[in-house]
């Protein structure tokens, strides 16, 4: 048996192919293994997130703070989960409120790792939305709504 | 009985196609492939995390290394150093065990530290684990010979090398494959028409990341024409799942890794058009490791001229000659597209703010309109001023790239004066040019670029003999970098060249030949941009001294020192 397994074992083309796949499976994501999750499950409802300025002109993420929005979704979502840990639905259960305390979250990230500290400085508030994208009767809709807000203290 | 036989054979011809043959590669293949992977190593160390404070959602080795020692500019430039010589080391093909430790521990750290920062991203792993396959190959080769063991195959050190990189390369898309099978309960393919809410995710989220106009809503037709023709999701899409989960087969000879090399590569060019996805590594790596097209090159030509040796050595030195003579010249003749874009977007910031209102635009106390992300200039009828007129140059720049210019575009500026044009804000024509300025900002900064390389054979005409190496050099300091590039075009931009004999102020000029001028030394790298930001700063004092009282410059020299100032910062 032993052999056999041996001789089969040599027979495997890529094995370090192989080796390397089940290293990711087990590690998922460890860098630099992942099991690259990106687009494995597809729903009929997604979302994206983006910050405005206090005027709800939008502000451009990469040049303002360093950072892709599909980054900012994922420390956001990261929030999410953790708040819905134990909740029936997931993250389908969260309110509004519950939301705001991620988008908090986030916007306190963003002000914390700015690159452009003298145009941050100079906003008088960020506004964080979150834009969901879902199926309405064949057509995809979009609907934009304002989940946290965070405003210049007043002295 | 013809048919039993083609019956037969076909199976029989797929499995000779498929079989696992070893890939023995040539010298020069080897060394184009290490030149080629040293370029993707190097692009794919990320230069800078200074804006990071922490690590707060450890990944990996930052589980047990704390990696912020990475925010510290003097550490990072350590860590810049190091890699630069262990690439000069693996090139010149010495000591690759260290080199390649060496590059894959600054890029595991680097990446693990933005890994670290709350969202998980996936651009660089698989030229981390390619790196980390050729390192395994490596450090294998003495141990097997000391153990009296022949490599995989008979290959040399190198050889196999390759080939344990190509092996990891595709793990990434056999995982890639698995998972998706896993977490969509094996739907996968029969969810793809769902794919069209991912592409308006993807599109809507690029649009955020710079706030480039157009890039919204601008590939939704293809996610409808996904939801009411399904079968096209199932063919387009669900074509990738199989391409990925037989990636594998790329491994097995020369043949297989061209097409699946290719396939893959056309999968990722489609995937970066609908959902501004760059895939650049997994592009560069099918490129140069399955795709190989010098070795392709070399085939054809032995088989059309019948003489087996020759060609090789021909076009192995044609290639490498290509590569080695024509890369710098090619880095002159243009940008590479993705420091244009950052170009781009810096001038436009600086410009206008980096809105779309700030596109159009009339300063107090100008005689012309200000437009585009470099605010061109653009004069009334019967009115010239002392700055050189632009935006005509831009709209028969736009209209030679295709673009449809309206005809009064390109005559004088409509509006004589800046209440006029204030009054006519609201209207038809201010908001036709902005939606033209607004969709065509990557070639404006076309157009920037092209203006910033043809100064200077100007700059040098203008400029004492005696002088003209010392000022070619500064200029050619600065274009090395990809800050210098910026501040050459926006210098450019804002003071012009400093040729023209109209811009004086008491005999001295302010443009980009009297900041290289007034440079001091002949600095390289960072140092030559803060040198070149510093030489303008003076320059522009020197101005404001020089200017009419009338004039009242004065008010602005506050702003311009700290627009130049910034450059040497890469602000």
């Amino acid at each position: 048996m032993r052999e056999r397994l041996a001789t089969w074992w040599s027979a495997v083309p890529c094995k370090l192919l192989w080796a390397l796949v089940a290293i990711c499976a087990l590690l998922q994501e460890w860098y630099p293994f992942s099991h690259f999750p990106m687009y494995s499950n597809f729903e009929p409802y997604t979302y994206y997130v983006y910050v405005a300025d206090e005027t709800d002109q939008p502000v451009p993420l990469v040049s303002t703070f360093g950072i892709r929005a599909a980054n900012l979704k994922k420390i956001y979502d990261r929030e999410l989960r953790q708040l819905a840990k134990g909740l029936p639905r997931g993250m389908k259960s969260l309110s509004l409120e519950q939301r705001a305390v991620a988008g908090n979250y986030a916007i306190e990230f963003l002000r914390a790792n700015t690159v452009d500290r003298r145009r941050t400085d100079a906003l008088d508030g960020l506004r964080f939305y979150q834009v969901d994208i879902r199926m309405d009767h064949g057509h995809i809709a979009k609907h934009a709504q304002l989940i946290a807000e965070w405003r210049v203290p007043v002295p | 009985m013809t048919s039993a036989r083609t019956a037969r054979s076909y199976p029989a011809r797929l499995g000779s196609w498929l079989r696992p043959e070893p890939i023995r590669l040539a010298l020069w293949e080897l060394l184009l492939m290490r030149l080629f992977f040293a370029f993707i190593m190097w692009r794919a160390l990320p230069q800078n995390v200074t804006q990071y404070r922490g690590q707060p959602e450890p990944n990996g080795i930052a589980h047990w290394v704390d990696l912020t020692f990475l925010v510290d500019p003097g550490q990072m430039q350590w860590v810049q150093w190091a890699t630069w010589l262990a690439l000069g080391f693996y090139v010149l093909g010495f000591l690759r065990v260290p080199a390649l430790g060496c590059l894959l521990a600054a890029h595991v750290a680097i990446c693990t530290f933005l890994n670290s920062q709350g969202a998980i991203g996936h651009t660089a792993q698989i030229v981390a684990l390619a790196i980390l396959g050729q390192l395994l190959a490596f450090a294998w080769a003495p141990i097997a010979r000391r153990l009296g063991r022949a490599l995989p195959h008979g290959y040399t050190p190198e050889q196999l090398a390759v080939d344990w990189a190509r092996q990891a390369v595709m793990a990434t898309y056999v995982i890639s494959a698995l998972t998706k099978l896993v977490r969509s309960d094996g739907r996968w393919i029969l969810d793809a028409p769902l794919f069209a809410l991912q592409i308006v995710k993807a599109n809507g989220m690029d649009y955020y990341n710079t706030l480039q106009p157009a890039a919204d809503d601008g590939m939704r037709w293809l996610a409808q024409l996904l939801l009411d023709h399904p079968w096209t999701a199932w063919f387009f899409i669900g074509a990738g799942l199989p391409l990925e989960l037989f990636a594998f087969v790329a491994c097995f000879n020369r043949r297989t890794g061209f097409w699946i090399g290719l396939m893959i590569l056309i999968f990722h060019s489609t995937v970066s058009v609908t959902m501004q996805l760059g895939f650049r590594f997994n592009k560069l790596l099918m490129i140069a490791f399955f795709i190989n097209l010098p070795f392709w090159i070399v085939w054809a030509a032995r088989r059309w001229t019948g003489t087996p040796r020759i060609p090789a050595c021909a076009t192995a030195l044609l290639m490498a000659g290509l590569l080695l003579l024509g890369t710098p010249a090619a880095a002159r003749a243009e940008l590479h597209p993705a420091t244009a874009a950052w170009v781009g977007r810096k001038v436009w910031q600086n410009e206008c703010g980096g809105t779309i209102e700030g596109l159009v635009s009339w300063n107090t106390g100008e005689q012309f309109a200000s437009l585009g992300i470099g605010h061109f200039i653009w004069y009334p009828e019967g009115t010239s001023g002392p700055f050189e007129e632009s935006f005509p140059k831009l709209a028969a720049h736009l209209a030679a790239r295709g673009v449809s210019v309206p005809p009064w575009i390109r005559g004088a500026c409509p509006w004589r004066t800046r209440s006029e044009f204030v009054a006519a804000k609201g209207g038809p024509q201010v908001a036709a040019l902005r939606k033209l300025l607004a969709d065509t900002v990557s070639l404006q900064t076309e157009l920037l670029v092209m203006r910033m390389e043809s100064a200077l054979p100007k700059l040098l005409t203008e400029t004492e003999a005696s002088r003209r190496s010392v000022v070619r050099a500064r200029f050619e300091a600065l274009r090395g970098t990809k800050e210098g590039t910026f501040a050459l075009i926006d210098y450019v931009n804002f003071k012009g060249e400093g040729t023209n004999p109209a811009e004086r102020y008491n005999g001295q000029g302010w443009g980009l030949l009297q900041v290289l001028e007034g440079m001091r030394g002949e600095p390289s790298g960072g140092a030559a941009v803060g040198e070149f930001g510093a030489s303008a700063a003076r320059v522009l004092a020197r101005r404001v001294g020089n200017a009419p009282p009338a004039r009242n410059e004065a008010k602005w020299l506050k702003g311009w020192t700290a627009r130049v100032s910034a450059y040497g910062r890469g602000e």
